[in-house]
């Protein structure tokens, strides 16, 4: 089985893999915070939504809030919304130095923090994607995201293979629990054993992508969808230590999330679900060739001699 | 000497994870080991559960907030044009279907009514849910619809200051 094997022959496949989370995570978590800036105060601020006396029952007290720099906010003379809008543009900026891959786990801690800081003071409106966002900042700074795709790479810094190959089995081993988990509580429930599941996902009013009333004259096909989902969730568990079905793997679960993204308008917490299991799994050891106009095109980033790999094996020339 | 103290300190990890996807609390916090475990937990994520639209699909909620102003009743629904931000909103709204918090949240709601329209006296915190009929009674034509599923009356303390402008401003109210 593969998890006993964690000294891999290759290292390189697997930096470049935990790299991509790195980056991939910084992308995501600046969209989606811009997306949201402007909001942000309705959500975080001691005057919003929910107010922090409600808010603060919601998250550990030891996780820091923006309550806590109050102290600072009359030293500095700022508002509250000036304090909100600091705290993002700190938390924007250390996103892309980490994305960049400057000095990247110092900026995956600050901007760990920073995330926490944001989702605790706004826990009320916090859902999966900000709880996956805050784990994946956690191992981009705990895991060797930083060994490729960096600014400040240096030619002697050395790939080591076991930490690599640890970090990988790390994310394989916490996405099978979270998947196992998910899997057994829809299973637990009746909804997702004869399809009901699914036509109340599709029929909320948020979905706008399409009419899915048809569904209730194929219930049948709702039902296959529902014991899809759930056996996919719970095969996931042991599959993910079997190497040779890590694609047809990878191909589903992206799958599944594509269809939470494009149906639910789910976008960050798909995006992230998908980093993830594209660092644990993806095997990057094999070099694309793209072709277009006659040309072949090899990509490859500034790392070795070695091609960069894409889990697409396309080598189409187009005359 | 490394190679285990990271294969071990991985391995306590994912307990932790699989004890927060379980519900479950490792050690109770009443203890210095279990307080510095919660802590772990919290900041590193661990202490999550991964219970996605499990064991069923919740129902959608939605707040109205009727606010008596001037004499006559103004109705403002909060709402956010972004996708994500709407979706902050609808977790929000959700967290209703816990009854521990209800009358917390709603208070919330009207705090910020009372900051939003100066001379408010009374606002009404209407929660309403989004039923959608089971597929066989969809064909027998059921429809879903939006139902009110509480109601939660608040009034301005008599001896409260002067309304404070909330810091993100609650759309027009319509009357």
């Amino acid at each position: 089985m593969d998890f006993l094997r964690l000294v891999p022959e290759d290292p390189a496949p697997g930096a470049r893999a935990l790299a991509g989370l790195r980056v991939g995570t910084a992308c995501l978590l600046i969209l989606q915070a811009v997306s949201t800036a402007r909001d942000l105060p309705a959500f975080v601020g001691s005057r919003g939504i929910v107010q922090s006396p409600v808010r603060d029952v919601l998250v550990h007290d030891s996780v820091p809030r923006l309550a806590w720099l109050g102290d600072l906010e009359r030293a500095l003379g700022l508002s509250e919304t000036q304090l909100v809008f600091a705290a993002l543009g700190c938390y924007l900026l250390s996103l892309a130095l980490m994305g960049l891959g400057w000095k990247a786990r110092s900026m995956a801690l600050v901007a760990w923090v920073l995330n926490l800081t944001l989702k605790a003071s706004g826990a009320s409106s916090a859902y999966g994607a900000h709880e996956f966002a805050s784990i994946a900042l956690f191992y981009c700074m705990v895991l060797p995201t930083d060994r490729t795709f960096a600014l400040d790479v240096r030619p002697g810094r050395g790939e080591a293979g076991l930490s690599i190959a640890l970090a990988r089995w790390l994310l394989r081993g916490h996405l099978a629990i979270v998947y196992l988990s998910s899997g057994l509580a829809k299973a637990s429930g009746d909804q997702w054993q004869d399809g009901e599941a699914v036509w109340r996902v599709v029929m909320r009013p948020d979905v706008s992508i399409a009419d899915f009333s048809w569904l209730a004259s194929a219930s049948w096909l709702a039902a296959v969808m529902s014991v899809s989902v759930v056996g996919l969730e719970i095969a996931y568990a042991g599959l993910v230590w079997w190497r040779p079905a890590h694609p047809a793997l990878l191909t589903a679960i992206t799958a599944l999330h594509l269809g939470i993204a494009l149906t639910l308008n789910l976008w960050f917490f798909s995006g992230l679900m998908i980093l993830l299991n594209w660092a644990a799994l993806a095997d990057l050891s094999r070099p694309v060739q793209l072709g277009f106009r006659g040309r072949r095109l090899l990509l490859s980033p500034p790392i070795s001699t070695s091609a960069v790999a894409l889990p697409f094996s396309t080598s189409k020339v187009i005359p | 000497m490394k190679r285990p103290l990271w294969i071990a300190a991985a391995l306590v990890h994912l307990t932790l994870v699989g004890f927060g996807a379980a519900g479950k609390v490792p050690i109770s916090e009443q203890t210095l080991l279990g307080r510095m475990v919660e802590i772990y937990r919290a900041y590193s994520g661990a202490g999550n559960g991964y219970g996605f639209f499990a064991p069923g699909v919740a129902a959608e909620r939605r707040v109205l907030l009727h606010v008596f102003s001037g004499g006559r009743w103004l109705e403002i629904a909060e709402s956010f044009d972004g996708t994500e931000s709407s979706h902050r909103l609808l977790t929000t709204t959700g967290l209703f279907a816990q009854e521990q918090l209800r009358q917390s949240l709603a208070a919330s709601w009207a705090a910020r009514a009372f900051g939003a329209v100066a001379d408010s006296s009374v606002v009404l915190v209407e929660v309403e849910v989004y039923l959608i009929p089971p597929m066989d009674e969809f064909l027998r034509g059921e429809r879903p619809r939006w139902i009110t599923e509480s109601v939660f009356p608040f009034t301005r303390a008599a001896e409260s200051g002067p309304a404070q402008e909330p810091d993100h401003g609650l759309p027009p109210a319509r009357s």
